[in-house]
């Protein structure tokens, strides 16, 4: 049940409406996970969800680019995954995330969903998170308190939470580009090959120096952790390393040690330990530039 | 599509026309059920059980149904006639009164202005619920001093068939190896994309009433609709809408929606409309059967088998629905395509309260398949042989004898031809030995396997099988043709066509096929078993036949010739010896009607009589049977557990492809939902509440899920089907699972005896889905 | 400064298979049920609810979406294209035609919503492969098909309108 709409046309409209209605208002953009949401309590007849406002922000101008300037690549939160998928800039710089958000549900979602709707719906599968936590990515929130930089790793509370407030907006996510020699890999694995929610994902970002040694390494893991976090022991464990199979198999083995760490042991630990294991070893090998087939 | 065009002799028929309902489904003209709208028209929407097992001590509508926009809030109160329906028992209340057997039972029923009002005022009926102790596993249902059900169904056993060939006990002991395994499979979901609807529409006269609808069986929803609001036949018409697909789902549980609308319709004077969510769909309608089978199985050590001993538990859910018969063809063919002596078989049907269970494409042969062809693999390893090897010597030849005691050889048993066919397009053998040898287990391994089947034709001895057509032929000699067997979206109305202007020597395209209506043909049984190619199409020939007759004797006398000497082909009526000496169609049909001659005819086509001895389970099965085989070739991902399926061959009998183009759709199709059935689908249930809800959590493949195809069409024609022709809608579909539980084993030496081989099974040998819940722990 | 007022219920214009519309919604109304209930244009499907299936896909300012999931007060200027419009010249499409040659139709509850995905691909990628066809279908579930003739006549149809231009 919804209480209306609003279809503010500038940052300042939106902003104006959800302070002023704090406790009841969603904020719309491609839907397609609010429209879900709204569903699921209607649709066995049983009890009804609290209505709410609908803010419509897909009438603000300038909310959807992506620009690539003195080495930080910005992201519009409304930039939808099908945009990110094509962009050139994207497919150059961090074809990884490119890949990731290539990979969300259908074209159908692709042309609807917005990278800042995944991020802040923040599903612990999300498939633009692992990318954008390799990289480092922070995000501009946007109030009429004015502007707040966080962190991605330090957006999200737990499944599905995060720092925003009821009266923010999620208006732009940057990173800085990541060095021209560096390779990058985003692996998913889903029960099928299209409209598939991640079972697990990983994304991989490295470096390697003029020695031939890893100088650099970014490694985070999907569908598997409660938030999304690079994990730095499996980091550490390649980092000065010529790129050998042991070091790689350290690695990867630590993305499920912590994974266990942090989750504890659940009932499909047994199934994601040694498959996010070998699936981060794939990534790493990809980003190098290895093909493993 | 040039290569498909056939060398074929016949005009119309065995060529690949374009669809009849073609147009109307591409331009999105085709009237689908909630596509119908009525003056008045009220929604119903249906409150359903929040218990799977549970009394219901009290049910107050009131404040529903004083909400304004709410016309009626129906009940079981309100019901005129019978309370339950089931095609096999009446055991399924259209609202439940006193206690609810799974989640899916409707308790009650809003009518109203829009369907948002309807939403509404469900949150405003108050029930009380008393919870019951429940049931969900068959082992438990089954064992001693476990919970009755159903009071007159003690053991909770539904229906108990037994099977007996020879002596097992004889034919273990000449047996050099003796193998025992447990096979499973799950819980599964018709998925059709249109989900059920029903709108009934009072009608003028009193007391009845018009039901449109997602109706795969017209003549059975009219029995139920009849029975419920407690009138005769006559006064209750079905006409089938297009319908979204049913693979066998839409029978009961839409009989039970169309007597809902139809007394709401009533109670009210005014057309109601009721269309499932989604979710509704999935919690409420029937699914198919989980099985539990157990198989003993020996052989000697040149590979002969000699005995079989089966017992199967399937779990029936809360109500009887099509329960017997699906598990009759079970015992029937428990035993595959193979020559064993001595043969002991017993098949149970057994209550739970999860999601009751009925027909679904296949029908009771795609559980048994998956046991019996994982087991024949297992067996041929065990003695060091080539699985093909092993098959090819214990198949079924001409004058085979089956299980039941059935000598083959009134058709052609044409096992081998298909085994043979599609193992040789996937290149089986030299495939198979070499990813034997590599032994890796890790990284991207391939495989090979295949699966072989035969399956009875129609309903067999299960009970009464017969069906008409009506042909009419207008005075401009455009013809109306009429069947009691419906249109599913498998091309029914495409093939009767094709038959009907092969046979009466017009043009197809002068053919329109009128949705089935109940009020103008005769009872034809249901649109099941792959029984309308045979019974309807064999009908519709017989009706056209007569017709042609009354055409052929008034273009004798304008052509001057004698009848037998005329021929009647795509639109002309031609003197053999001289065609030049031709009539139009056309015109013959308004002579004879200026002659006042009847052009129509109803046609009917009994089965051939079979045969079947309750207690040993021997007899005549089926008239015919048709014979299947698919191999794949999979690629499984040892460290992750996916297996992708990159390759199938399948070879089908279908005596006489009458559309070779609607056969290999079937043939895709049915290729595709048995994938699913392999390695991707399940409904869960936990404690008898469905988890996956919708299509996010029920996965069925995708257009990147699915393999490349060989469709493999073998033509044997049968002399009981309408040119020769048999079936071909359920062998499609239940193959392909075992063929790739035998691949997957080839790829990477795991053996997976439950199914789906879904991501976790495949990797580490049982499933680890939370929902589980009370299903116990698996075995591999 | 215009302010923009929260709303229950508006009058939203938009274009329909190239006609101006005009239709009254509220809050909750989505784009599917614009279309199939308000301007009859029953030709979408629903067959889930949830942008799983694609049986309600429609074409909005030229790309696919699962028009059960747009809230109607977003489609306000939108261009939106339903199967409704490709005969709309009083022949069928090519992509129509070639469904009907290739056995492509079997319960055809799916193929509108096939349609409108395999015309956004052809607009922008006039020469598909097969996979391309293959992805381009992927958020379209066919329960009857198996895909195989739905892609050969996708490929068919780009072949005839390449011949054609």
């Amino acid at each position: 049940m919804t209480l209306g709409f609003i279809r503010p046309e500038t940052v300042y409209e939106a902003m104006e409406f959800l302070s002023e209605h704090k406790d009841n208002s969603r904020i719309v953009a491609g839907a397609t996970d609010v429209m879900v949401q709204m569903r699921s309590a209607k649709s066995t007849g049983h009890a009804e969800e609290k209505p709410l406002w609908m803010v419509d922000i897909t009438n603000i101008p300038g909310l959807s680019y992506v620009n690539f300037e003195n080495g930080i690549v910005r992201i519009g939160a409304m930039t939808t995954h099908r945009d990110i998928a094509r962009s050139a800039v994207i497919r150059d710089v961090v074809p990884f995330l490119a890949d990731a958000c290539r990979s969300v549900g259908s074209p159908q979602i692709r042309t609807r969903g917005t990278i800042g709707g995944n991020i802040v719906n923040a599903s612990p599968a999300a498939d633009s998170l692992p990318p954008l936590t390799a990289l480092s990515a922070r995000l501009r929130l946007i109030s009429r308190k004015g502007p707040r930089d966080v962190a991605l790793e330090e957006f999200f509370k737990g499944p599905y939470r995060t720092i925003i407030e009821p009266d923010e907006i999620l208006e732009e996510v940057y990173f800085e580009a990541p060095e021209s020699s560096s390779g990058c890999a985003f692996l998913k694995l889903g029960r099928r090959e299209s409209l598939a929610i991640a079972r697990l994902s990983v994304a991989v970002l490295l470096d390697v120096d003029e020695s031939g040694k890893i100088s650099k390494a970014a490694i985070a893991p999907g569908a598997c952790l409660p938030m999304p976090a690079r994990i730095t022991s499996a980091e550490e464990a390649l980092i000065g390393e010529i790129p050998n199979e042991e070091a790689v198999h350290s690695a990867s083995l630590e993305v499920g040690e912590e994974m266990v760490r942090v989750s504890g042991v659940r009932w499909s630990t047994e199934y994601k330990k040694p498959v996010v294991c070998a699936l981060t070893k794939r990534a790493i090998w990809k980003a190098l530039g290895v093909d493993e087939d | 599509m040039e290569a498909m065009k056939s060398m074929s002799s016949f005009t119309v028929v065995n060529h690949p026309i374009s669809r009849i309902d073609a147009i109307e489904k591409v331009t999105g003209r085709a009237e689908f059920t909630d596509d119908l709208a009525f003056d008045g028209m009220l929604h119903g929407r249906v409150l359903r059980a929040k218990y799977p097992h549970a009394k219901i001590l009290e049910l107050d509508t009131r404040k529903a149904e004083e909400l304004p926009g709410v016309v009626a809030v129906i009940t079981y109160a309100d019901i005129p006639g019978a309370q339950a329906i089931g095609p096999v028992r009446p055991d399924m209340p259209v609202f439940v009164s006193t206690r609810t057997m799974y989640l899916g039972d409707a308790v009650a029923m809003v009518v109203a202005e829009t369907p948002e009002i309807a939403n509404r005022a469900l949150a405003l009926i108050r029930v009380e619920y008393e919870e019951l102790p429940t049931i969900f596993d068959v082992e438990e249902a089954v064992s001693e001093g476990a919970l009755q059900l159903h009071k007159d169904y003690p053991g909770n056993i539904v229906n108990h068939y037994p099977l007996r060939k020879g002596n097992v006990e004889e034919g273990f002991k000449e047996s050099d190896i003796v193998l025992e395994r447990t096979y499973t499979t799950q819980l599964i979901e018709h998925a059709y994309i249109e989900p059920e609807a029903a709108v009934a529409v009072p009608g003028a006269a009193d007391g009845t009433v018009t039901v449109y609808g997602s109706i795969q069986n017209p003549f059975t929803a009219r029995r139920h609709v009849a029975q419920v609001l407690g009138v005769s036949l006559n006064r209750v018409r079905i006409i089938q809408c297009a319908m979204g697909g049913s693979f066998g789902g839409k029978d009961d549980v839409v009989s039970a929606i169309c007597a809902r609308a139809a007394v709401a319709a009533l109670k009210t004077g005014r057309p109601v409309k009721i269309v499932n969510t989604r979710e509704e769909s999935i919690i409420e309608s029937y699914k198919r059967h989980p099985y539990v089978m157990k198989y003993k199985v020996g052989a000697t050590r040149c590979g002969k088998l000699r005995a079989m001993e089966i017992h199967i538990l399937a779990d029936a859910g809360s109500y009887v629905s099509m329960t017997p018969f699906v598990t009759w063809r079970s015992v029937v063919q428990a035993t595959g395509p193979y020559e064993v002596p001595n043969v002991k078989t017993d098949v149970y049907g057994v209550f739970t309260n999860n999601t009751y269970t009925g027909a679904m494409r296949g029908f009771g042969s795609p559980q048994i398949i998956f046991a019996q062809e994982s087991l024949m693999d297992e067996l041929a390893e065990e003695l060091g042989m080539d699985p093909l090897e092993f098959r090819l010597a214990n198949a079924f030849k001409q004058g085979s004898v089956t299980a039941s005691g059935q000598i083959l050889d009134e058709h052609t048993v044409s096992l081998v031809q298909v085994i043979e066919k599609a193992t040789e397009a996937i290149g089986y053998s030299e495939k198979r030995k070499a990813y034997a040898e590599n032994k890796a287990q890790k990284g991207k391994v391939r495989g090979v396997g295949f699966a072989a089947s035969y399956r009875g034709v129609s309903l067999g001895a299960e009970g009464v099988d017969a069906a008409g057509a009506l042909v009419s032929v207008q005075p401009d000699g455009s013809v109306y043709l009429h069947s009691g067997l419906a249109e599913n979206g498998q091309g029914l109305k495409t093939i009767f066509s094709q038959i009907a202007a092969e046979e009466l020597g017009c043009r197809f395209e002068d053919i329109v096929f009128m949705d089935t209506d109940t009020s103008v043909i005769p009872d034809s049984g249901a649109t099941v078993a792959s029984r309308s190619t045979t019974m309807g199409g064999s009908a519709v020939r017989d009706a056209a036949k007569k017709v042609r007759e009354v055409l052929l004797g008034v273009a004798a006398e304008l052509l001057n010739a004698p009848y037998e000497e005329i021929t009647a082909a795509g639109g002309k009526m031609y003197v053999n010896e001289d065609p030049a000496r031709c009539m139009e169609f056309k015109d013959v049909a308004k002579a004879a009607y200026g002659k006042g001659q009847l052009m129509a005819a109803i046609g009917w086509y009994q089965a051939p009589r079979v045969s079947w001895d309750e207690k040993t389970g021997q007899g005549k099965a089926y008239f015919t049977y048709v014979y299947g085989c698919q191999a794949a070739e999979v690629e499984v991902d040892c460290d992750t557990g996916q297996v992708k399926v990159l390759k199938v061959a399948a070879a089908h009998d279908v005596g006489r492809a009458i559309n070779p183009a609607t056969v290999e759709g079937q043939i895709y199709g049915g290729v595709t939902m048995g994938m699913g059935y392999g390695i991707l689908e399940e409904v869960e249930l936990q404690d008898g509440v469905t988890k996956t809800r919708n299509f996010d959590e029920y996965l069925i493949p995708t257009s990147m899920d699915v393999p490349e195809i060989v469709p493999i069409i073998v033509e044997n024609p049968d002399s009981y089907g309408p040119y020769g022709a048999k079936t071909i809608g359920e062998p499609t579909c239940e193959l392909l699972a075992p063929a790739i539980a035998n691949a997957v084993y080839n790829a990477c030496g795991k053996r997976i005896r439950r199914l789906p081989l879904d991501l976790e099974r495949v990797l580490l040998g049982y499933s680890l889905r939370a929902a589980r819940g009370k299903r116990g722990s698996d075995e591999a | 400064m215009k302010k923009v007022k929260a709303e229950q219920k508006k009058l939203i214009s938009f274009t329909v298979n190239g006609d101006d519309v005009k239709v009254e919604i509220s809050a909750d109304t989505r784009l599917i049920d614009v279309l199939r209930n308000k301007l009859n244009l029953t030709g979408t499907k629903e067959g889930c609810g949830i942008g799983e299936c694609g049986a309600c896909t429609v074409l909005m300012d030229g790309k696919p979406v699962n028009s059960c999931l747009v809230p109607a007060f977003q489609v306000e200027g939108s261009v939106i294209e339903t199967v409704e419009g490709l005969d709309k010249s009083g022949e069928l499409h090519p992509l129509q035609e070639a469904f009907v040659e290739h056995t492509a139709i079997q319960c055809g509850y799916c193929t509108p919503g096939m349609l409108m995905s395999a015309l956004a691909l052809l607009r922008e990628n006039p020469k598909p492969t097969r996979e391309e066809i293959a992805r381009a279908i992927s958020g379209n579930l066919c329960r009857c098909t198996g895909y195989h003739q739905i892609i050969a006549a996708i490929e068919d149809a780009s072949a005839k309108i390449r011949l054609s231009e």
